[in-house]
């Protein structure tokens, strides 16, 4: 069964993913599933800080980015500035990388290594 | 020899007629009408650009049949192609590019493939991953090595054999500053020391 159409404005399709691999059509040999993974964990985790720093910097009572340690400052101003060109993108981000985590996880063990692409 | 049963839908007669030709040639595949659709083993699906009218007929046939689509097409963008997949469609052929040994093959691929996408559309959609993760990442001035660009800067001296003093005055930051960076990029990759996170850096591709 197909999945509900996602948001044609977005450009993830995690919900996909998971239908796919659940039926059995997305197939992927353990090693490539595994750096795609691997890949995937560390965006997800590279999202996940960034969001901190923008949910941090969203909740600071006086936002004054000169009054920030550099090292945190280049962070703040590069999060803001990603928000303000894709508002909601981290968030969502956050929400659907996980979706493919799980479905290369899952469309993984469905084949033993070499057997598929 | 059992024969596969394959319909066919074209966007226009000349494509029609075309396809059913190379479909016809072939001793191992058996047309069946449209009507009796339901009863056939893969679909081929001919369109210059899937437009929304191809789209709903797709979507309409994979929750009616479920069967495997062939889709022959002048042109598909990334999007287009998460939808297709989503509607069964196992196999994709640039118009451009279809002999009759072509669409066969792929027929014959769909119709024993259990529904399981070949490895050249699993390829497509892992660059989808790839690509999603370089949009989420790039516009906050990351990349999936893990790396800042500064951290990079930095990685990329270390390398070279500087110093932290003359890090620093290379790139302009305090002594602390690049202390700062070298402890945040080993705490957070868990390297061990300075000489795993530039060989880390090496292998990643980064420097």
């Amino acid at each position: 069964m197909a999945p509900d159409c996602e948001d044609p404005s977005s450009p993830f399709a995690g919900e996909l993913f998971l239908t796919l691999a659940a039926e059995g059509r997305l197939v992927v040999d353990s090693a490539r599933a595994d750096a795609v993974i691997s890949g995937l964990e560390r965006t997800l985790s590279l999202a996940r800080a960034r969001l901190r720093v923008l949910r941090i910097w969203q909740h600071a009572p006086a936002q004054r980015v000169d009054e920030l340690p550099r090292e945190l400052a280049d962070d703040v101003v590069d999060a803001v500035f990603a928000d303000q060109l894709a508002p909601g993108r981290l968030e969502e981000a956050v929400t659907e990388l996980p979706k493919y985590i799980e479905a290369m996880r899952q469309a993984r063990r469905l084949v033993p290594p070499g057997d598929a692409a | 020899m059992e024969q596969i049963r394959v319909a066919l839908q074209a966007s226009d007669p000349l494509s029609q007629a075309g396809l059913a030709s190379y479909l016809q040639s072939r001793p191992e595949l058996v047309l069946v009408r449209s009507a009796d659709r339901g009863e056939a083993k893969v679909l081929v699906v001919s369109c210059d650009r899937l437009t929304g009218e191809v789209v709903a007929m797709l979507r309409r046939s994979a929750a009616e049949f479920g069967t495997p689509v062939v889709l022959v097409t002048g042109e598909i963008t990334e999007t287009e192609l998460l939808t297709a997949v989503e509607c069964r469609v196992v196999a994709i052929l640039p118009r451009a590019a279809v002999t009759a040994d072509r669409l066969a093959h792929s027929v014959l691929a769909a119709a024993n493939g259990g529904g399981v996408m070949p490895p050249n559309l699993v390829g497509e959609l892992l660059k989808h991953i790839e690509r999603l993760q370089r949009d989420v990442l790039t516009p906050n001035g990351l990349n999936a090595s893990g790396l800042t660009p500064r951290e990079i800067d930095v990685l990329r001296l270390m390398a070279d054999g500087l110093d932290t003093n003359e890090i620093a005055g290379e790139l302009c930051y305090s002594e602390r500053t690049v202390k700062n960076v070298i402890y945040g990029v080993t705490h957070r990759l868990k390297l061990r020391n300075r000489s795993h996170a530039v060989a880390y850096a090496l292998r990643a591709g980064m420097i």
